[in-house]
């Protein structure tokens, strides 16, 4: 049943207990893992991102070293901030020492579809995902990511709290 | 993790798909199940404007209640061949609070839910039952097709 499990992650402190969730029931099963991010480009509802928080963060303790003074981002750290979500996944990974395990990025402005569109693609039996993840209007209730993964996806769902 | 597992049974396809689920889940984690039936009472009297007398109430609401223990007893014997313990509740009221209210009652650590059950006039695919459940739980709740 559940050979082949889809974590979507968006960098919120939630999907990354998903991953956890998901890590957990795939060792007692003996399942895949294929954890997923979806990269939406210009995303305003974003406004409160833990990708450019840890971002910040990595800059003013740069600038407290003086290694940087005023030097623009280089590629390297443009590219950080989008992909740390996948990074603190790998880390975690490593940690919990789980094997069978896929990172995948895909870049969309749609991720509930995008995300309903890869489980079908990379075979899923199920899909875990947290309540709600970045966006704004999502915190009060089931978010808008997860509430429309869960009317279209074709297996079972797992909503973590 | 999936110590107890609480699955709510309503008679229709995707519940039962949901029942089997939880067996597999249950087999794998060694968990308890509780499978709880919510019949909401008759009440739709008043809505009708129609002056139903006690007794005609009374009739409606136990004849639900058997249909609650018919269900019940089926998936009594679904869960037949289950090696750990299985629990049956039969509740009335409101169908997501008393569902949610079980799980804390019986100290359920996840909810394994048919996406949509027996009401015709639910939301466009997933049930009304299923979404306020899978909204207000505290506990992370599986979502059968």
């Amino acid at each position: 049943m559940l050979n082949r499990i889809l974590v979507s992650i968006d960098g919120s402190p939630l999907s990354f207990k998903a991953l956890d969730f998901a890590m957990g029931l795939g060792k007692a099963c003996g399942s895949e893992i294929i954890v997923l991010h979806v990269a939406v480009p210009f995303d305003l509802s974003k406004l409160h991102s833990y990708e450019m928080e840890k971002l910040e963060d990595d800059i003013t303790e740069r600038l407290k070293k003086k290694e940087t003074a005023k030097e623009e981002l280089t590629e390297g750290e443009k590219a950080k901030a989008g992909s740390s979500a996948l990074e603190v996944a790998k880390k975690k990974a490593v940690e919990a020492g789980y094997k069978t395990i896929e990172f995948k990025e895909v870049v969309d402005t749609e991720p509930a579809k995008t995300i309903v569109k890869q489980a079908t693609i990379m075979m899923a039996e199920a899909i875990v995902m947290g309540t709600s993840g970045l966006g704004l209007m999502s915190a009060a209730l089931l978010g808008s990511v997860s509430a429309k993964v869960v009317t279209n996806a074709q297996c079972p769902v797992i909503i973590v709290k | 993790m999936f110590k107890k597992i609480l699955v709510p049974l309503d008679g229709s396809e995707t519940s039962w798909h949901a029942l089997e689920q939880a067996i597999v889940l249950g087999n794998k984690f060694d968990s308890e199940l509780v499978v709880v039936n919510v019949i909401q009472p008759y009440n739709n009297a008043a809505l009708l404007a129609v002056p139903f007398d006690y007794a005609t109430i009374n009739q409606g609401n136990s004849e639900l209640e058997k249909i609650g223990d018919k269900v019940l007893g089926m998936a009594k014997e679904k869960v037949s061949a289950y090696a750990k313990g299985v629990e049956f509740i039969l509740e009335v009221g409101h169908p997501s609070e008393r569902i949610l209210s079980v799980a804390k009652k019986t100290g359920c650590d996840a909810i394994v839910i048919g996406s949509r059950g027996l009401s015709g006039i639910a939301e466009f695919l997933l049930g009304s039952v299923s979404s306020k459940v899978s909204q207000y739980s505290t506990i992370p709740v599986l979502i059968v097709k």
